[in-house]
């Protein structure tokens, strides 16, 4: 599959990300798939200089991440993918990215969230974009780094928004 | 002190009580400080940790020019001086912050320009790391 950990983290690429997760699966490269960072000159150059323990560092746009992966052969390179937000990853997944696991690493709180986990609050979008990704076979494991115990998103949002069932 | 230059201020934007923690560190030593403050980014995405930092800066800037002393390289309070730096004329950032590096911004401060107190907080710093 080419991918050591598909992480979604609000946070993008931070201590948790090259250091934590980074020591422990020791990637080729960190894949940061993000349409923010990559259409800004420095947050582009920001994010790739980070010090990751020998990891390279790729940003790419949504678009270009699912363009450079149409027709490519599934990589022997060991990629640590890492996305802001589950809208993000489901965009990936309808554009061909076919995984069955990921890593919901850090959502954080803003106005209008509602927390289901320590480290996981989500509006209706949010909620909405994690049950198609699951609808799509994907496994999502809520776990912030490698030494903490990691949750089923899916028990998660039935806990939280299907209360009694 | 020359009567023009404003006073310096701090916002130190560190992971978990770090921030909070060196500042009590210094106080202990120097006494009660003022012009300061401590943020951490427990809880928070990109977004809110701009905007509390901001707050801080806000809060102090009235009065002062304002330095931002981050932690850990390519951490998320490290992204997010950069990106306030970026977007904000005349604030600077320092990373690697340690407590020598408070001490001697605290000490000297009132007594230097920005960028020769800088200076010499980053000499400091590098100079506190040593092996015994």
């Amino acid at each position: 599959m080419g991918f050591v950990l598909v992480r979604i983290d609000d946070r993008l690429v931070h201590g948790q990300v090259s250091v934590a997760w980074g020591s422990r699966l020791k990637p080729d490269r960190i894949v940061l798939v993000n349409d923010d960072v990559a259409c800004c000159d420095w947050k582009r150059k920001l994010y790739g200089a980070t010090d990751s323990l020998g990891a390279e560092i790729v940003v790419r746009s949504i678009e270009s991440f699912v363009a450079e992966r149409r027709g490519a052969e599934a990589g022997a390179s060991r990629d640590f993918l890492i996305v802001a937000s589950p809208g993000d990853l489901l965009a990936l997944i309808r554009g061909g990215l076919a995984i069955d696991r990921a890593n919901v690493g850090g959502m954080h709180f803003s106005e209008g969230k509602r927390k289901i986990l320590e480290y996981v609050f989500v509006d209706d979008d949010d909620v909405a974009a994690l049950r198609a990704i699951i609808a799509a076979g994907v496994r999502l494991e809520a776990q912030d780094v490698p030494q903490s115990p990691s949750y089923d998103v899916e028990c998660a949002l039935d806990r939280v928004e299907c209360p009694g069932q | 002190m020359s009567e023009a230059r404003k006073r310096i201020g701090c916002v130190i934007v560190a992971h978990g009580d770090v921030a909070a923690c060196l500042l009590d560190g210094v106080q202990r030593i120097l006494g009660t400080q003022d012009g300061c403050r401590a943020v951490s980014n427990a809880g928070l995405g990109l977004a809110e940790l701009v905007e509390t930092v901001e707050e801080a800066i806000d809060d102090l800037a009235k009065t002062r020019d304002v330095v931002l002393f981050t932690d850990m390289p390519g951490g998320s309070c490290y992204h997010v001086c950069q990106e306030i730096v970026t977007a904000r004329a005349g604030i600077q950032a320092m990373s690697g912050v340690n407590l020598m590096m408070l001490l001697e911004f605290f000490v000297k401060r009132d007594h230097h320009s920005m960028s020769e107190l800088l200076r010499l907080v980053e000499e400091r710093g590098r100079g506190a790391i040593s092996l015994l």
